[in-house]
């Protein structure tokens, strides 16, 4: 909560969204917003993206739904079949591989979207330490350096039409939050997605746990260092503004927005 | 011997161990990847172990 406060990810009276999966990273960040409302003034609601993924969503959804409903959080789901037609496991029925790129595109349209919607003008992730790290590494990996370039816990404000994002509990390792929520009594699903296997982040996630293991606290040197190098890579490689999809007419940095080509190739 | 529940598959194993730091290298498994619980509480690796105890592994990575 020192993070939410120094670094003024939220401010006064603002609107947050809080984006819901019904894991322990998400649950944990809900629940902790709602402790500081108690003691600072912002309003909040909570967005829940049902994919469509077989064996797996629904329970996810209910342990995100009982959980928000005991700490009285508003919440509304959004799912892929409602805004594109179709779930994710028609989108990727041929093409596993590409589940964990192609959900996240659509996740993350569907949440900027909405957000915007409710007036919202902050949207919280509960991305973790783990989850970070693993981006810069793969970012580094694939040498997409606009990516590498724009992890920090604000994102540039390049466009009006993107709700800025927080990441509230990116210096809380994963292993933490389990803690926490666990002690805590949280109502939260503890599976893995049946796509999690055909992702380049899980092998990203051994090759860290192996090197923690191995030197104590290089999770947190790894996005510290990366922290400190940010505001130069911010400023050679994102632009000050974008342009907006042609077709959707959602900001983009291309003539056509990764959603839509996904959306163009069905 | 120590019984190890591994939670997420309902697997179980045994292991000879005096402390909880012990089970991992054992088992070959990271300590990074599991929160370790006793009798029904979370315990650190520095927890002694007796010969007939049970423990239980909860998977730290969950989701996408």
């Amino acid at each position: 909560m020192r993070i939410i406060r120094e670094d003024q990810l939220i401010k006064k009276n603002e609107k947050v969204a809080v984006a819901v999966s019904g894991g322990k990273d998400s649950l944990t960040l809900a629940y902790l917003l709602k402790k500081l409302q108690a003691r600072y003034p912002f309003q909040m609601e909570a967005i829940i993206v049902d994919e469509g993924i077989s064996g797996y969503r629904a329970h996810t959804l209910d342990a995100a739904k009982s959980q928000l409903e005991k700490l009285e959080i508003e919440y509304h789901i959004e799912s892929f079949k409602d805004n594109f037609g179709k779930t994710l496991d028609s989108f990727v029925e041929n093409n596993k591989e590409n589940a964990c790129s192609t959900c996240g595109i659509l996740r993350r349209y569907i949440l900027n979207k909405k957000a915007r919607e409710l007036s919202c003008t902050k949207l919280a992730t509960g991305h973790n330490l783990d989850d970070e790290d693993q981006s810069v590494i793969m970012n580094l990996m694939r040498g997409d350096v606009i990516r590498f370039s724009r992890g920090q816990n604000y994102y540039k404000k390049i466009s009006d039409k993107f709700v800025e994002r927080i990441k509230p509990l990116r210096y809380f390792l994963e292993k933490e939050i389990v803690i926490f929520a666990l002690n805590n009594k949280l109502t939260f699903d503890s599976s893995e997605c049946p796509y999690a296997e055909y992702a380049m982040r899980g092998e990203v996630g051994k090759f860290l746990d192996r090197m923690e293991e191995l030197r104590p606290t290089t999770k947190y040197s790894l996005l510290s260092g990366y922290d400190k190098v940010l505001p130069a890579l911010n400023q050679c490689f994102i632009p000050d503004s974008i342009g907006i999809c042609e077709v959707c007419g959602e900001p983009t940095m291309d003539g056509t927005c990764m959603r839509c080509k996904i959306l163009e190739k069905e | 011997m120590i019984k190890v529940v591994f939670l997420r598959d309902k697997r179980t194993v045994e292991v000879e161990a005096k402390n909880v730091s012990d089970v991992f290298p054992k088992l070959s498994i990271l300590r990074e990847q599991y929160v370790v619980i006793k009798n029904g509480k979370i315990v650190c690796e520095d927890e002694s172990l007796s010969d007939g105890d049970t423990i239980e592994l909860f998977t730290v990575a969950s989701g996408g």
